[in-house]
């Protein structure tokens, strides 16, 4: 079952295509658009979060400053326990593994597993 | 794309749409945490324990279960999980039983420890999760898995080994070792006391 939050319209901010697979717990913080193309599978326990905060202020670190969109493009697949952070925009074909924080945006048919990354572009 | 799907009319296509939609559901595993979820968490490891056994799966003697483990899996769900005696296991794991996990005797899992056997093929571009492959996990005995660590399908842990908190293990851990990163590396080898084990 998946997990919803946001404050306003959630439900017109979630888009996902066809013949996509979620695993169990998967948690979309709807703040901002999430947009998940065709042919996407998602792990479990992945959370893609919308929400941003500003952290200039000594006093309190974490000040709820807004939201960023998030897109997935066609055929990507994300691993288990992957948290998907406000902004990103994650390339066509690439592929995430487990427990990856994607701060920034992936290019397409790139491998993410730990701090390293592989082209699959040439691969197929 | 060239994947093209089977269109079936009628009675066919209501029986391929029942058995997507129920496939995997398990009436033993929904009572198992209807019941399970009745007891409060951080507390009542053994009669959880207890729980689990009369449920079919195997649970050593005096095996602590400190919240309810959220489980998924196919059709030998019951059978695919295995834990020794004198283990604890703490809130928030996660068992993925697809294929068999083998827990040893005397073994601790912190919290938020996940153990998955399924992962899928690296398909064609433009569809990346391909065919389902099904791998066991088998946890030696003794070992200590730190909290929110990640096992991925496939991997054995040695006896006595020791998995950082937050690490994720995509290959063999070997005895007596401590390993921990993203992906595990080993870290340390930890001296083997001649003492025996409880």
């Amino acid at each position: 079952m998946p997990r919803l939050s946001g404050t306003g319209d959630i439900s017109s901010r979630l888009s996902i295509g066809t013949y996509c697979g979620f695993n169990a717990r998967t948690y979309f913080e709807l703040e901002d658009t999430v947009t998940i193309g065709d042919h996407v599978a998602v792990g479990q326990d992945v959370a893609f979060l919308t929400r941003t905060y500003d952290n200039t202020n000594p006093a309190q670190r974490a000040v709820s400053s807004g939201s960023a969109p998030i897109e997935v493009g066609k055929g990507a697949w994300i691993g288990a326990r992957v948290t998907v952070m406000p902004g990103v925009r994650i390339g066509a074909g690439a592929v995430i593994g487990a427990s990856v924080v994607v701060a920034k945006d992936v290019p397409d048919n790139m491998l993410l597993m730990g701090s390293r990354s592989i082209s699959l572009a040439k691969w197929r | 794309m060239d994947r093209t799907e089977p269109k079936h009319t009628g009675w066919k296509r209501l029986k391929v749409l029942l058995y997507e939609e129920t496939f995997g559901i398990h009436p033993r595993l929904i009572a198992l945490n209807a019941m399970a979820g009745l007891l409060p968490r951080h507390k009542a490891g053994h009669a959880r324990a207890r729980l689990f056994s009369l449920a079919g799966f195997q649970i050593g003697a005096r095996t602590l279960l400190e919240a309810t483990p959220k489980i998924n899996g196919g059709n030998a769900l019951f059978s695919n999980l295995v834990i020794g005696r004198d283990c604890t296991i703490e809130v928030d794991c996660v068992f993925d039983l697809e294929e068999k996990i083998t827990i040893g005797k005397r073994v601790t899992l912190s919290p938020g420890v996940m153990i998955l056997t399924s992962t899928h093929e690296l398909d064609i571009r433009e569809h990346r999760a391909g065919a389902v492959q099904r791998s066991p996990v088998n946890v030696g005995d003794g070992a200590w898995l730190g909290a929110r660590c990640t096992i991925l399908p496939g991997v054995s842990i040695g006896e006595g080994a020791i998995v950082n908190p937050g690490s994720v293990v995509n290959k063999d851990v070997a005895p007596h070792t401590r390993v921990g990163g993203m992906p595990a590396i080993q870290l340390e080898v930890l001296q083997q006391s001649a003492t025996s084990a409880p």
